[in-house]
């Protein structure tokens, strides 16, 4: 579904991300990790073309990014950084603007569905702008689903959450993954063994660790907190 | 695209902010016409000396207008997910332009009641006027235009603003009699020419009669799609 082959980023002399390669498949959720800095919001961008890469190929669905940018770009569903919404809008009204755009037929059922499935029947009328984090979270999940995308990427999806939205949300993110590749950033370790059978580190925009969660145990026979630190320290 | 631009407009009217835009705009150009004017000692039935002030409301008021339209995107964040819809970005931009025109339109249109002023008060030529509110509606496209571009440059609104109105002003003001006559003595006259030639208030006195002149509309439409190429290069080189 998604190859990454040998991407670079450069913002001046800062190398954002080094010569990195991964692949993922339908089936896969992987767990993109790494410390503050260390490349994943970047490798998020150039994946899903808002940044372009200064070297390498971004296939998605054997698709390269940089060719055929329309195609590749509606086969993705995308969660930003920090949760970027329209705050004067309501979450229906959101969503409805999305369907649109993105040219969604049968558009509230579409709307009907992500509005049941990230439970946001009580807020879809009041503007983002007054909802909690954790709803304003399950909105901006809900618009990178709407158009059932194949390839998921969630920067940091369970931020903000409190523990039984969190428990809800790898739910909802495990049901996915069944017909998805899905890409999760998070800095949250336990997440990972939870929801994801692919793991891969990041350090200084270079990759460090590419497996299974398992093997992560495996590899150092630590607590996941631990073998974190010692692999990008 | 289409949806584009009606998200634009409603992002414009969920909030009292256009409201008031439109409110202002009204009661400045009218103000200005009736205080400064002398709309009625005048004793002429047209709507010129209303026209004459519409440049110099425009860059206050389209440069509030364009402010935040791709400012408070960038600092909102939602530009990454503007940036990442399957849209071509020439569409983009340009829904964010003509969204904006629309809304500008809108507010030039509802300074209507002056016009129903000059036709109780007089007999004055309907055609004329339909003439110039089509040509102050084609030079708010250049405002906005320009005004947009300022706007994709920053994501703090109060720069975006003050950059479009100094733009805007230097446009205005450089084919202004007083600006002609002073840089005469400086410079050699083929270069006032072309200054005074980039001027909006050169064009703008050919269509205050109320007839288009093709000199005249083709620059609007060129400075209107100059800047609205200068946003998409501004975007395509985003890093």
């Amino acid at each position: 579904m998604l190859i990454v082959k040998d991407i670079s980023k450069n913002f001046g002399e800062f190398k954002a991300i080094n010569h990195l390669s991964f692949e993922v498949k339908v089936g896969d959720v992987m767990g993109f990790l790494g410390p503050n800095g260390a490349g994943k919001t970047t490798s998020m961008r150039v994946i899903t073309g808002y940044l372009r890469s200064d070297g390498g190929t971004v296939l998605i669905n054997n698709k390269d990014i940089e060719q055929d940018p329309i195609f590749t770009k509606s086969m993705i569903g995308y969660l930003p950084e920090g949760v970027p919404l329209y705050l004067d809008f309501s979450p229906y009204l959101y969503l409805d603007y999305v369907c649109q755009v993105r040219n969604i037929k049968n558009s509230s059922n579409a709307i009907k569905k992500v509005i049941s499935d990230l439970q946001l029947e009580e807020v879809k009328d009041v503007p983002i702008e007054t909802l909690s984090k954790g709803f304003k979270r399950r909105v901006g999940i809900a618009q990178a689903l709407i158009h059932n995308p194949k390839l998921l990427i969630l920067d940091e999806p369970t931020d903000g959450l409190d523990p039984l939205q969190k428990f809800e949300v790898r739910k909802l993110i495990k049901n996915l993954s069944k017909t998805k590749a899905i890409i999760i950033s998070t800095h949250i370790l336990d997440e990972v063994p939870e929801v994801c059978n692919k793991c891969l580190i990041i350090n200084n925009g270079e990759k460090v660790f590419e497996g299974t969660p398992t093997q992560l145990k495996r590899k150092l026979g630590k607590s996941l907190d631990e073998k974190f630190r010692k692999l990008v320290s | 695209m289409l949806a584009l631009i009606k998200r634009e407009l409603k992002l414009y009217f969920i909030t009292p902010v256009a409201y008031i835009f439109t409110a202002i705009f009204i009661l400045t150009s009218m103000s200005l016409t009736f205080y400064f004017g002398s709309f009625f000692s005048s004793g002429v039935a047209d709507l010129t000396v209303f026209f004459s002030f519409i440049p110099w409301v425009y860059i206050f008021f389209i440069s509030a207008v364009t402010m935040k339209s791709w400012s408070e995107e960038k600092r909102l964040g939602t530009i990454e997910l503007l940036m990442t819809l399957p849209i071509p970005l020439w569409k983009i931009v340009l829904s964010k332009f003509f969204a904006t025109w629309a809304f500008v339109t809108f507010s030039i249109i509802l300074t209507f009641p002056i016009w129903i002023t000059v036709n109780y008060l007089g007999n004055p030529d309907n055609l004329v006027i339909i003439g110039q509110y089509l040509g102050v509606i084609l030079m708010a496209g250049a405002y906005v235009s320009l005004g947009i571009f300022f706007s994709s440059l920053t994501n703090n609104q109060i720069i975006a603003f003050i950059l479009s109105i100094l733009v805007s002003f230097l446009f205005t003001i450089s084919g202004f009699p007083l600006m002609v006559n002073f840089i005469t003595g400086v410079l050699p006259i083929e270069i006032v020419e072309l200054i005074s030639s980039f001027s909006f208030l050169t064009h703008f006195s050919s269509i205050q009669t109320g007839f288009f002149s093709i000199k005249g509309l083709m620059f609007f439409l060129s400075f209107i799609a100059l800047w609205n190429y200068l946003t998409i290069v501004k975007f395509l080189n985003r890093e």
